[in-house]
């Protein structure tokens, strides 16, 4: 017999008696653990839970790249142990908690691991407020760049070559066209219309909906039988034999921050009195002129972090050392200092 | 009106000839490789903190050349048998100096390195015993994003269950071992298809009801495939931290102390 869901069924099945929810703190009925009474159950719901939550807590390290993997190292096995072993050390011979050894030991830890990152991320920081296209490799801006004398050379009339708005839409276009060169979608014109609109609303909100927007594009690319594997990575093209290729979300602060920089530049000059030829010239030669200028602060920002850090770790031992003597040449003297005292069959 | 003397052969010759450029087209000369190289290793990613190869450089010459260069080792040193003194003296003399390189260095080299190559390894094994895809093609483990791309079925997904499972299959997946994984009703109905993947396919092709039972599976919040290829792509990751974590933590710190102390336990041997 055939029972066709009525609406209370629906209720019922959602949790509801009477229309009074109960449990509503379970949203899918099919999900919600079977044997929860019987200690079997319990076990196995809460290893459910533990597995979850370790997927969980490595899926946030693995985002956060190898900052966040290297700072838990620090701390779990280097900062902890140490100042244990450094407040242990000798305690058999001394009878007591090396204080000197475990601040040395705190002291050396505590500023050198961290510090390697936050003082690079101050100094990039920094640099990048002054000139934002400087964050970006350098096979993508060359390629965003070549991209960029495409657009100008194929622009009409002059007002649009002064106007970053409509720059930027032009740029976006063809950006776009050159992402989805060899993509076969029904209704192209409207990805385009999607793709500039969330890429030029530089925010948050229209970053996610981008990323959302590749990787139904890629969904829904007939060209290939067998679909990507990274629905998120954009190709840009060759650059010099080597394809460029970016993370939508890298694609999409890259747009923002060249936006910022370039094309700001280039719709500020002052371009009223002259020809449209001439004006492309011009614009195609700050377009090239700040590849070579971006790339060479991007590198500098690399070496400045460098020395920037090299200079505090080098100033470092002042801050931590505690005396004349190493912990290494205290333990030492106590294990000489040991066989003196006890005597015995090596004394002669 | 075209102008016969202009000197085309030079530019020809200049094009041809490889040495002369600067590598910024693309040709392999050795200061292109350098730049390149160079390149690298001083940019900075996104978020401005450093990578593991600028940060190991960094920690191998600023951290431990510091600790070297501000030891505070005694400069002479003290021969245990009154003659000119030997290598093992110097070791035991030097003692700051051979703490930094016993302790620090492999130290050093596991935190930023061990993690990834643990996980690498642990990664292939367990793709290889269980048949799912935790491993992208390059060889490194798959991130959260990949896996989540490769086990969920997107609706807008033009080439079907034909195209998901040959993604799964190129990049080594066994797919009836897969697909078993979804539910109880599943795995029975898939006992008799085949191990090999294009045949599994094959098979899979002809048998329109199972495959729509699949899709529907994966689409839905029940996809215990996912569920199994999240929880496998961390176990890697967590064999190499807790690797590290005894390796840093204990094993190399308590060596180094019990080195010190036999080195120097014949010091008042005379």
């Amino acid at each position: 017999m055939n029972v066709i869901p009525t609406a209370q069924t629906k209720r019922r099945e959602m949790g509801y008696r009477n229309n009074i929810a109960v449990n509503s703190s379970i949203r899918n009925y099919n999900e919600m653990p079977k044997d929860n009474v019987s200690f079997s159950g319990a076990i196995s719901t809460g290893t459910n839970y533990l597995k979850n939550g370790l997927t969980e807590a490595l899926k946030w390290i693995k985002s956060k790249g190898f900052i966040a993997e290297f700072l838990i190292i620090d701390t779990f096995s280097m900062i902890i142990p140490r100042i244990c072993v450094g407040l242990d050390r000798d305690r058999d011979k001394t009878g007591k908690t090396n204080y000197k050894a475990g601040i040395e030991e705190a002291g050396r830890e505590v500023i050198s691991g961290p510090s390697m990152f936050f003082i690079p991320m101050a100094v990039a920081w920094g640099i990048r407020k002054l000139a934002p296209a400087s964050k970006i490799l350098s096979k993508p801006l060359e390629t965003m760049s070549s991209i960029m004398n495409e657009t100008i050379n194929n622009v009409k009339n002059i007002g649009s070559l002064t106007n970053k708005t409509d720059l930027d839409k032009a740029y976006a276009e063809n950006l776009f066209d050159r992402v989805t060169k060899n993509f076969v979608l029904d209704e192209k014109s409207s990805f385009k219309e999607r793709f500039v609109n969330l890429i030029t609303n530089q925010t948050k909100e229209s970053s996610e909906k981008f990323n959302e927007l590749i990787a139904e594009m890629h969904n829904k690319n007939k060209a290939t039988d067998i679909p990507v594997v990274e629905l998120h990575n954009v190709s840009l093209g060759k650059q010099n034999g080597k394809e460029v290729i970016l993370n939508s979300s890298e694609l999409f602060s890259n747009f923002g921050d060249y936006s910022k920089d370039i094309t700001s530049k280039l719709t500020k000059q002052n371009y009223a009195s002259k020809a449209l030829d001439a004006c492309k010239n011009e614009m195609t030669k700050i377009v090239e002129k700040s590849v070579k200028s971006r790339n060479a602060i991007r590198i500098a920002t690399g070496i400045t972090a460098f020395l920037a850090i090299g200079n505090f770790l080098l100033q470092l031992p002042k801050l931590y050392q505690q005396g004349k003597l190493s912990p290494a040449e205290e333990s030492a003297l106590r294990a000489k200092s040991q066989k003196t005292k006890t005597g015995g069959a090596n004394e002669n | 009106m075209k102008i016969n003397n202009a000197a085309p052969v030079i530019n020809n010759l200049n094009k041809n000839n490889q040495s002369l450029s600067f590598g910024s087209k693309g040709e392999n000369t050795i200061i292109s490789k350098g730049k390149n190289y160079i390149d690298d290793l001083f940019s900075l990613p996104a978020n401005g903190s450093m990578g593991r190869k600028l940060f190991l450089l960094t920690a191998v010459v600023f951290l431990l050349g510091g600790r070297l260069a501000r030891s505070r080792d005694k400069k002479e040193i003290k021969s245990q048998n009154d003659q000119s003194p030997t290598i093992m003296d110097y070791i035991r003399n030097k003692n700051e100096i051979r703490e930094t390189l016993v302790r620090d260095v492999p130290t050093i080299f596991a935190a930023v390195l061990a993690v990834p190559f643990i996980g690498k390894k642990v990664s292939e094994f367990i793709q290889k015993q269980s048949g799912f895809v935790i491993l992208k093609n390059s060889g490194e483990s798959a991130d959260y994003s990949t896996i989540d791309n490769l086990y969920k079925y997107d609706e807008n997904l033009q080439s079907g269950l034909t195209g998901f499972s040959k993604r799964l299959a190129n990049l080594g997946g066994n797919l009836k071992k897969i697909y078993s994984n979804l539910n109880e009703n599943i795995k029975n109905k898939l006992a008799n298809f085949s191990d090999n993947n294009e045949k599994f396919i094959q098979e899979l092709t002809s048998n329109k009801e199972l495959e729509k039972e699949i899709v529907g599976t994966l689409k839905s919040g029940k996809n215990n495939a996912l569920r199994k290829a999240s929880f496998l792509a961390t176990v890697p990751t967590l064999i190499g931290f807790g690797t590290t974590f005894g390796l840093i933590g204990m094993l190399i710190p308590k060596f180094n102390i019990h080195l010190t102390r036999l080195l120097h336990k014949d010091d008042n041997k005379k």
